[in-house]
């Protein structure tokens, strides 16, 4: 798996310039990047990754991301099931006076095509979203290519659970490298 | 310190597994959604117009000058 181009790993050293922007007006986004971002890193539980301007090098926006799995049982009676390994989008933001303007689909366009790579180290298939309301279901993850998990979006305590398969971004060759078969990756 | 780790999920009931058994085959068939991107180039010109830079603070303890 390739780092898409102008990403780098949060730490401490570019946090202070991160928690000084806002996101959602105060909302989760923000309260993760100003509370929880930096020590779910250093605790291995999410991986967050800032975009900088190349140039000025601003900090534009940031995804964040965790392993995770869609389980799911096998029969109503034997108490087992399977788990479909997945990549949960955990967290994206893009700085407010830069929203509505593309850079979040195209962050995200970019990291569906990375974890797409043959050589995406963890043989993750699925990249899974809860996104937060129906209009950012509606209006920002099915355009790229996200599908409800169940039959209807559920609202419950989850919040919408969306998945987009991988192999859908193989097709975008934002990358070079080539597989087994000869075929760009 | 407190670990909060664990992620809350909903487990598919086998008719919802069924069905995304089904959403899964049928979605990875399909070809990358057509998406109109815009380009990097152009967003990176247009956030250097649009963002106020953030200050960069140096390391180290803040010193009272007095």
């Amino acid at each position: 798996m390739s780092i898409p181009s102008d990403y780098l790993s949060l730490d401490a050293d570019n946090w202070p310039r991160l928690r000084q922007l806002r996101f959602d007006h105060g909302g989760p986004v923000d309260d993760f990047i100003q509370r929880r971002a930096l020590n779910d890193k250093y605790e291995l539980l999410r991986q967050t990754w800032i975009k900088f301007h190349p140039v000025s090098g601003e900090p534009l926006g940031f995804v964040s991301f965790s392993n995770s799995s869609i389980p799911a049982a096998v029969s109503d009676k034997a108490f087992s099931g399977v788990d479909y390994p997945a990549v949960l989008l955990a967290f994206i933001g893009v700085r407010e006076e830069l929203r509505f303007r593309g850079f979040g689909s195209a962050m995200l366009a970019e990291w569906l095509s990375s974890f797409a790579s043959v050589n995406n180290k963890t043989g993750c298939r699925i990249m899974k979203v809860y996104p937060t309301s129906i209009d950012l279901a509606e209006g920002f993850y099915k355009k790229l290519g996200f599908h409800y998990i169940g039959k209807r979006p559920h609202i419950d305590q989850v919040s919408i659970a969306m998945f987009v398969p991988l192999t859908r971004y193989r097709s975008i060759k934002l990358f070079q490298g080539t597989n087994p078969h000869g075929q760009a990756d | 310190m407190k670990l909060n780790i664990a992620e809350r999920v909903h487990i598919l009931t086998p008719d919802e597994h069924k069905y995304f058994k089904r959403a899964l085959a049928r979605e990875s068939r399909k070809p990358a959604p057509q998406v109109a991107l815009r380009p990097w180039n152009e967003l990176f010109a247009e956030a250097a117009q649009l963002v106020k830079p953030t200050t960069q603070r140096k390391a180290g303890r803040r010193v009272n000058p007095e």
